[in-house]
């Protein structure tokens, strides 16, 4: 994500809707594909997407330029869409669709081998990002997607770098477990 | 070394190079005595770091920002039909008649500031009347002395006066 010139910040923060689009150019790519790894579902991602931004408009008045709007932008965005994944989960039988993701991830992923099938990429990506919880979801993403550091991580979730470890290790442990159900299924 | 806690760092500083140089050294070492550690770190690398590598970057539709805009809009709209909401309070609150009632309004005004001040006037003079007298009062109760009034021989000098003394 490139920087946002302070001029332009200031501008929006005056209520300059043109400023506010070269916000939205900028920075709507970022936005829309974490949103959407987290979310993992395309119509509830434009929602948190103009969530995230209405949020951006409202609160940019109390952006102090303390902290890199980059990182402020990933924070709200992740907060958006935990909180909508959360949301769904509630309205939803959670053990239910746990399950069925489950059901669903293993079907994808049989008889697929991920060095080889490029178009399934997708789909395995998304089976991945399904089996784990929300939380450990949101650090695989900005690691392994955006590929930010886990001090930027940290400073982004606002938690210790070490839960970021912490969660990063058991989100891996999950996937390899997942890995290892799917090959005994195989045979 | 451990390789318990070999795979740990495997699993997340070693794959994501959050290592200095000298610690990523020793795993290394390590790597090429322990033939498990390292088929671990391979079955990381192709099975849950890979995937991720290539995830494709997706172009958000265009109809987002003509939401957001629209929601911004609407939200400066609100905010103006305050204000403007804001003046026409203030504006009914100093409202000013027609032409029509102008004359009797300016009237009543006069009739208003006229029987205020005739009243204050009034009032002013009535209380420095009475003023005046408690000063004439207190002044002959001060001139006189006490015992014109106890020894008093003459006295007023009226016949039921004269019968008891």
């Amino acid at each position: 994500m490139p920087d946002i010139a302070k001029e332009t910040l200031i501008k929006v923060q005056e209520g300059d809707i043109e400023s506010f689009e070269n916000i939205y150019k900028e920075t709507s790519g970022f936005v829309y594909n974490v949103a959407f790894r987290i979310v993992n579902n395309k119509q509830d991602t434009e929602e948190v997407v103009q969530d995230v931004f209405l949020n951006i408009y409202r609160n940019l008045k109390s952006f102090r330029f303390q902290s890199s709007f980059k990182t402020w932008v990933y924070r709200i965005t992740v907060n958006c869409a935990i909180n909508h994944v959360k949301k769904m989960a509630r309205e939803n039988n959670r053990v239910k669709e746990y399950g069925n993701n489950l059901i669903q991830a293993g079907k994808i992923s049989q008889g697929l081998e991920i060095e080889k099938v490029n178009e399934g990429q997708e789909e395995i990506i998304s089976s991945f990002l399904k089996i784990l919880d929300v939380n450990q979801r949101a650090c695989i993403v900005l690691r392994n997607i955006e590929g930010l550091s886990y001090q930027e991580i940290s400073d982004t979730l606002k938690i210790n770098i070490n839960t970021v470890r912490t969660r990063l290790k058991r989100a891996r442990e999950k996937l390899l477990n997942f890995g290892k159900e799917v090959i005994k299924n195989e045979l | 070394m451990n390789c318990e806690k070999i795979k740990e760092s495997i699993l997340t500083d070693y794959i994501d190079n959050e290592m200095n140089d000298e610690e990523r050294m020793r795993l290394n070492i390590h790597f090429a005595r322990c033939r498990r550690c390292k088929e671990f770190f391979e079955t990381v690398k192709n099975t849950v770091v890979k995937p991720f590598a290539n995830a494709k970057k997706i172009e958000p539709p265009a109809i987002i920002w003509h939401r957001v805009k629209e929601a911004v809009m609407a939200k400066q709209q609100k905010k103006l039909g305050f204000v403007a909401s804001m003046l026409e309070k203030l504006k009914s609150a100093f409202y000013v008649p027609k032409p029509a009632l102008a004359m009797s309004t300016i009237m009543a005004l006069v009739l208003i500031v006229v029987l205020t001040t005739t009243l204050k006037f009034s009032n002013k003079e009535a209380s420095e009347t009475n003023r005046e007298d408690q000063a004439e009062y207190s002044t002959y109760s001060i001139e006189t002395p006490v015992s014109a009034f106890l020894n008093n021989d003459s006295g007023f000098g009226t016949l039921v006066e004269k019968y008891f003394l």
